[in-house]
């Protein structure tokens, strides 16, 4: 009886540590996430259509007045 | 040359021919005879007890003269894992060493297991003795592991807090099956579906019970697409398996890189008796997000994690002999193990609901049930069950949040289980009472310091 009393004792301290520990794990990740906010990875030279744009013009007028 | 040799066999024989004919001569009268021929059946006697006695102490050191009835099933035992290991792949990478070290550590006289005589397995073991493996296994872990799911979504973390309920009930039935409460707490531990911390803590409270509750957890989590689906059809509606969830947002580098830092530090200061496990698993999860280890991060991730799987299973697998396996007891562990791994995805199932109604119908609850960890095949099933009821219902990366929470949590509950029971052992008989103030106390310094 002492020991299924102990059990039950275990079992509402466990449960309570657990909560209470990844309840601090949350509050950290929601504190760290406005630290390290996601931020999109800057455009690049591919992802701007009017630079492609120039670009490949300019290879076609080369490809056309390459001789041979 | 042959023909040199035939004249020798020759002089050799007729030489025989006229020693015994000489011989016959001498020995004229019956009297002679008789001691011939006495002589003759005292030699062979002899010679025949000389032959016996040198067969019977060579079938002396064979492992035949000493295997008994039990070590005979053991031996059955050994080759039926290997059998569920090669045949019906269940958790093949563990079952086949543990399998082969069980067949090693139960063929007689081998010596495998003595420490006097220097056997190998022994020394195997002194890892798991020491605590050395299932740490190493959890640095491994720790370099595969992504917890960007659960970074993207950390309300996950409570999926995987609520299936260590399972841990928790089996603790309370195994203390009704006339378990002590260490034993119980090494047995419930099955609940978390994590190998490595069952045997870490099974080492530490009830060494003698390691066998059956590493066979049992390792079962279990090769089970876990048969033993958890029912469970999760019989707990969630048809229209709850079908909740659609939005597509998880994308998380920083640098939020990657902290968040084992912070774990290690939150945990063990809260919990320095889990710094074993955590730390590792952790210090794992630090090598492959920095992403200036690379050669750590491979090593770790690869030959590492396999090297220490070789050796703890075979120190696993040596640990199962016959005085130590074939009790009532484990009969009684595997029966608490299934229904430790029942209990906790119950528990996530249950809480996953309750997320549900929180968010207003955005979590579908079948992620719930991933928090036991067994990364990340208990993930796979949320997907599976989810997808059966719509097929373009994708969870998987939302049930590794859970998933991996899962393994956090665990650790956290050993590390309770050891603050509780471990070497200060709090709950020991009659100390309920004096618990109950220290736990209260404790939980308030978590909360006001």
């Amino acid at each position: 009886m002492e020991n299924l009393t102990a059990a039950l004792v275990v079992t509402v301290i466990g449960m309570s540590v657990i909560f209470a520990v990844l309840a601090i794990l949350y509050v950290s990740i929601l504190s760290l996430e406005r630290i390290f906010p996601y931020k999109a990875p800057a455009q690049t030279a591919g992802d701007d259509t009017e630079t492609v744009a120039v670009i490949q013009a300019g290879i076609t007028a080369y490809l056309k007045r390459r001789p041979g | 040359m042959v023909l040199q040799v035939y004249k020798i066999g020759t002089f050799v024989w007729v030489f025989a021919v006229c020693y015994n004919r000489k011989t016959a001569l001498y020995a004229g009268t019956g009297t002679i005879q008789k001691k011939i021929d006495f002589q003759k059946s005292a030699l062979i006697k002899e010679l025949a007890l000389t032959i016996s006695s040198a067969f019977g102490k060579i079938f002396a050191t064979t492992g035949f003269s000493a295997i008994g009835p039990g070590e005979i099933v053991m031996i059955l035992i050994a080759l039926t894992l290997l059998y569920l290991a090669i045949e019906k792949e269940f958790e093949p990478l563990l079952l086949v060493p543990i399998g082969f070290g069980a067949l090693l550590a139960n063929l007689p006289l081998t010596h495998m297991m003595s420490g006097d005589e220097g056997g190998l397995l022994y020394y195997f073991y002194l890892g798991v003795r020491s605590e050395i493996w299932p740490p190493l296994i959890f640095l491994g872990v720790g370099a595969l592991t992504d917890f960007g799911p659960l970074l993207a979504n950390p309300l996950t973390l409570f999926l995987g807090a609520a299936a260590q309920i399972g841990v928790y009930i089996t603790l309370v039935v195994a203390v009704l099956l006339g378990f002590s409460l260490q034993q119980a707490a090494a047995i419930g531990i099955i609940g978390g579906a994590d190998g490595p911390t069952a045997i870490f803590l099974a080492n530490k409270l009830a060494p003698e019970l390691l066998g059956p509750i590493a066979v049992a957890a390792y079962s279990y989590m090769s089970l876990v697409p048969i033993i958890q689906p029912p469970i999760m059809k019989l707990l969630t509606t048809e229209k709850e398996r079908k909740i659609k969830m939005e597509q998880l947002k994308p998380v920083s580098r640098e939020l990657k890189i902290v968040f084992p830092i912070a774990v290690t530090i939150i945990c063990l200061l809260l919990l320095p008796a889990a710094a074993p496990l955590i730390g590792m698993l952790m210090l794992g999860n630090l090598f492959r997000e920095c992403g200036v280890t690379k050669r750590l991060y491979e090593t770790t991730e690869t030959h590492l994690i396999n090297i220490v799987t070789i050796l703890l299973a075979l120190a696993v697998g040596s640990s199962m002999t016959a005085e130590s396996f074939l009790t009532w007891q484990t009969i009684k562990i595997i029966v608490l193990g299934l229904f430790a791994f029942g209990a906790a995805t119950a528990g996530g199932l249950l809480l996953g609901k309750l997320v549900m109604v929180m968010t207003g119908g955005r979590v579908n609850p079948l992620i719930g049930s991933a928090g036991v960890s067994a990364v990340p095949m208990a993930a796979r099933v949320s997907q599976k069950v989810g997808a059966e009821a719509d097929p373009h219902n994708f969870l998987l990366m939302h049930a590794m949040g859970p998933n991996v929470a899962g393994v956090i949590g665990t650790a956290v509950a050993a590390g309770v289980m050891l603050a509780l029971f471990g070497e200060s052992a709090l709950m020991t008989p009659g100390h309920a009472e004096a618990l109950i103030g220290q736990g209260a106390d404790f939980i308030r310094s978590i909360f006001f310091g």
